[in-house]
């Protein structure tokens, strides 16, 4: 296979970055070439242009020449003429004086002239000779003539026998025979001028000749040269080109195979020739490399491009891409070329890549993204047979609490393990992801229509994950909250499925965790009126819609009111006065809780303030603020608080910041820190709920606490004859007063409640026993009543005896 | 053969062989006159010349000859002188127009005469007469 034929094969490559190469290489010598031949042409129009200027001067040369020469032998024609007169002979001397003076006139300055000596017809000459030396013979020459004229008529006015006659004679043959000298003088001269001229020509002649000579030897030398280079190029970009460079026929049987093919799969190149360029595909891949060739066999203009596998000697595989080019129709290659390439890198890569788009770079589960491509997958395929496709939504319950005391590490080491667990305990047909954060989603297809048996494989996963966990020598415990929502048939969407499944997860969670919810249409509505609630709750503040209402707390032992819990209430505009439980769960979600919590602060301490003043008998009235979780993080709480009193001129030893255990828990020092800040203001601290959280007591003795508000839960159970509620209750009190707490019951409603927790030692409380919670007005109406307003209560013997 | 190797060393001429401004009479030659700056000169070598200030191609010839010009014999067409009948002291057969030509020569003590023998040359007047004086 000589490499003509691979060369044109490259030429015909539109990707290669050899026929780059090798046009530039074109380019550079073809300018040369067009200089070379612009010179050559330069050089043969000269030749040709001169010669035939020459020619033409050489021709009207000639004739001028002829006619100089003739003046000589009109000279002596007029002289014998003359002669020939005085003897008695006829003769014309008159006509030759005629052409004598023309012919001067005209050799000098141009002009018409006889053709032929002896005829009538005439010709124009231009002017003899451009040469001075010609010029001052001719003039000489017409000075003589006009001196032979004179002579010869003088003479022909005299007699033969008349005296002097001979001397006139020998003068007109004198000035005859200067004439003659002169006239052969000029053409001498003249005659040497055309010779010179003649000598120049051949000269430059020879000299062009020679340039077009050089030029053309040069010429095909260059273009040897080009030819040359180009060849040794080719030859190099294919012998040393990292792509594989193939020629087969339309049978694909290779006729050609470049060196590459030794690194590119492992084959002597030598010994594939004749072999079917398919051997090297991988059987999967051969129709496509069949339809590669075939695409542009039938269609030679065309350049096809695929990508398929070749297997090595070694028994490995790799990915290559070939782009195909026909050249059956050139008589020196008569075949298709194939210009391969090893493309394993990037398609590892791609591949690579593609997983890390589709996968949690953490537990390598699919992500949100595959997961979304795998729902409507499996959604389209129910549509087409059947069936129903369920999404588990799970949600790790206290995984917050894991990271916050374990580390982020270890929270991402029990991600992978309840990654690992989620799919062990999968079917294979099932698929797990990670949606983001502790939250994982399953898909289930085939049970999908069956809500027991979705409900058991939420069960069993619930149950799975709950196992223990070894984790950095900890053994760690972790429950979930599942959410399940089954697709309802055509029409259900991947968003449907996520969105309720994660409606059904937060009522899971919402009914304490550790559980699966199925989802139910109401949860969305509820869900819905979340939503709207929080972008009214953004008005509302504008709208100065809230109102603060307080409870009051009543000291057990003065059975007066020693302060109260202000409690928030929204004044909406279409529902009514709303409950705190109606929107400030929301507020929390949306922060709209911040700007409101703040506000209800500020509210609080300047109406404590203002009745502290007012009322003077409860001039040591004292109100506690919930602080929410939100409001805890806020980076200047304590300035804020700070501020706030200052506004209002509070005591800050009168306000009283209740945080829940939980948000205790958020962040441990941040909240330590905080709290201390706040400690330093003067303010009391108190823990609502308390016994509600799961938090040890440790904290307790941690943070600076002064008030232990018992949760109504406590509160509700010793109504009982139940001795435990009433222990508990005691180990609480106990508790506050080892720690030197202060302790506020809530919730009381019945009078058996005040007197058993009375009895147990609690002596502060609020709850509908006393009075529910008051508008500002009633409140002051209350406050106004005196002390002792709140003896009715302590009076009843069991029965609830609200105030409202 | 003696006498010719004489002769010849006698009036060796070397027309390129003097500088132009080499001591020597000056003659120019017109249409049709013939100027010399000198009548008389001494023997001996001699550097003579020649300019052409005329249109006109001439020669120079030199004979020793007590003859005056207008004594000296012609050829048979009567247009120029029989040069056959006389030893040429030394010749330029050929002066271009506006060319200076120099003739090198040993001249002996004697009478001469110049000309320009083309026909109808030295009857048109280009002649003069030269004395060559001895030391």
């Amino acid at each position: 296979m000589s490499e003509q034929p691979s060369a044109a094969a490259s030429k015909r490559d539109p990707g290669s970055g050899s026929d780059r190469l090798l046009s530039l290489g074109d380019l550079r010598l073809d300018r040369r070439l067009r200089w070379i031949l612009a010179i050559y042409i330069v050089v043969i129009a000269t030749i040709v242009g001169y010669n035939a200027d020459a020619i033409a001067k050489e021709r009207g040369a000639a004739l001028i020449v002829n006619v100089a020469a003739r003046q000589r032998a009109l000279g002596e024609r007029y002289v014998k003429d003359v002669y020939m007169v005085t003897q008695g002979v006829e003769a014309d001397p008159g006509d030759d004086s005629s052409q004598l003076v023309t012919n001067a006139a005209s050799l000098l300055n141009g002009g018409d002239v006889i053709a032929v000596q002896g005829a009538d017809a005439t010709v124009h000459i231009p002017r003899a000779s451009d040469d001075p030396r010609v010029i001052a013979k001719l003039d000489e020459e017409r000075r003589l003539i006009n001196e032979l004229i004179p002579a010869g008529n003088a003479l022909m006015a005299m007699k033969n026998t008349d005296p002097g006659f001979s001397e006139q004679l020998q003068q007109l043959r004198v000035i005859g025979a200067q004439v003659t000298s002169i006239s052969n003088d000029a053409v001498g001269q003249m005659t040497r001028d055309t010779e010179a001229a003649f000598g120049r020509l051949v000269a430059i002649g020879i000299i062009l000749g020679v340039l077009g000579a050089i030029a053309a030897v040069t010429l095909s030398l260059i273009m040897r040269r080009m030819g040359a280079r180009r060849l040794a190029q080719f030859r190099s970009l294919v012998n040393n080109a990292s792509d594989m460079i193939t020629v087969v026929d339309e049978d694909s049987n290779i006729r050609y195979q470049s060196p590459a093919a030794a690194r590119l799969v492992g084959l002597d190149p030598a010994q594939m020739i004749g072999t079917s360029y398919l051997d090297v595909v991988d059987t999967g891949d051969a129709d496509k490399v069949r339809a590669l060739l075939r695409e542009v066999a039938d269609a030679p203009s065309n350049v096809a491009t695929g990508e398929y596998k070749v297997n090595l000697t070694d028994g490995s595989t790799r990915y290559v891409e070939s782009i195909v080019s026909s050249l059956i129709t050139d008589p020196t290659v008569k075949g298709l070329v194939m210009n391969t390439r090893d493309v394993t890198d990037r398609k590892m890569l791609e591949e690579e890549l593609s997983h890390k788009a589709l996968h949690d770079p953490l537990t390598g589960l699919p992500n949100r993204a595959l997961l979304r491509d795998r729902i409507e997958q499996a959604l389209k395929r129910r549509a087409r047979h059947g069936g129903h496709v369920a999404v588990l939504l799970l949600d790790l319950d206290g995984f917050k609490m894991i990271n916050d005391s374990l580390g982020h590490d270890a929270g991402d080491e029990l991600l992978v393990s309840v990654g690992n667990r989620l799919n062990e305990s999968s079917r294979d047909e099932d698929s797990v992801a990670r949606l983001g954060g502790d939250e994982f989603v399953i898909i289930l297809e085939d049970d999908s229509g069956d809500p027991d048996g979705v409900s058991a494989v939420a069960a069993r996963l619930l149950n799975d994950i709950s196992v223990p966990y070894r984790i950095r020598g900890h053994e760690v415990f972790i429950r979930g909250s599942v959410g399940i929502a089954v697709s309802t048939g055509v029409g259900t969407t991947t968003e449907d499925l996520i969105r309720n499944a994660d409606t059904a997860m937060y009522a899971a969670k919402g009914a304490g965790g550790g559980r699966f919810e199925l989802f139910q249409p109401v949860m969305h509505a509820r869900a819905m009126e979340k939503f709207e609630i929080g972008v009214e709750l953004q008005q509302a503040l504008v709208r100065n819609e809230f109102v603060v209402h307080y409870q009051p707390i009543v000291d057990f032992a003065t059975q007066s009111i020693g302060g109260c819990e202000a409690l928030v209430r929204w004044d909406h505009p279409t529902r009514g006065l709303l409950p705190p439980a109606e929107f400030i769960s929301v507020a929390e979600d949306t922060g709209v809780i911040v700007p409101l919590g703040r506000w209800v602060l500020a509210e609080a301490c300047g109406q404590t303030a203002a009745w502290r003043t007012r009322f003077p008998e409860t001039s040591d009235l004292w109100v506690s603020v919930n602080l929410s979780t939100r409001q805890l993080l806020e980076p200047d709480l304590v300035h804020q608080v700070e501020v706030v009193l200052g506004e209002t001129g509070l005591e800050p030893s009168a306000l009283i910041l209740e945080i829940t255990e939980g948000s205790l828990m958020q962040d441990v020092g941040l909240t330590l820190v905080k709290l201390q800040g706040l400690k330093a203001l003067g303010v009391r601290l108190g823990i609502d709920d308390f016994g509600t959280g799961s938090s040890s007591l440790g904290y307790l003795r941690q943070f600076p606490i002064d008030v232990l508000k018992i949760d109504k839960s406590f509160v509700d159970d010793v109504t009982t004859e139940s001795a435990q509620a009433s222990a508990l209750v005691k180990a609480i009190v106990d508790l506050a007063d080892t720690l030197n707490l202060e302790t506020v019951a809530e919730g009381i409603e019945l009078t058996e409640q005040l007197t058993r927790l009375r009895a147990v030692g609690c002596r502060t409380g609020q709850g509908f026993l006393f009075a529910r919670p008051l508008g500002s007005e009633a409140m002051e109406e209350c406050l106004g009543q005196g002390p002792m307003r709140m003896g009715d209560a302590f009076l009843a013997d069991g029965s609830a005896a609200a105030v409202h | 053969m003696a006498l010719a190797a004489a002769t010849l060393l006698l009036f060796s001429a070397c027309s390129n062989a003097s500088p132009p401004d080499a001591p020597g009479p000056h003659f120019t030659l017109r249409d049709f006159h013939i100027d010399s700056s000198q009548q008389v000169i001494s023997a001996g070598n001699v550097v003579l010349h020649i300019y052409n200030d005329s249109p006109s191609t001439h020669e120079f010839v030199l004979i020793k000859t007590d003859l005056p010009p207008s004594a000296l014999p012609l050829d048979a067409d009567g247009l120029s002188i029989d040069e056959s009948q006389f030893q040429h002291a030394g010749e330029i057969s050929e002066v271009d127009t506006q060319t200076n030509r120099t003739l090198t020569l040993n001249l002996a003590p004697g009478k001469y005469v110049f000309f320009c023998n083309l026909e109808g040359h030295f009857l048109g007047g280009m002649h003069g007469v030269l004395d060559v004086v001895g030391p």
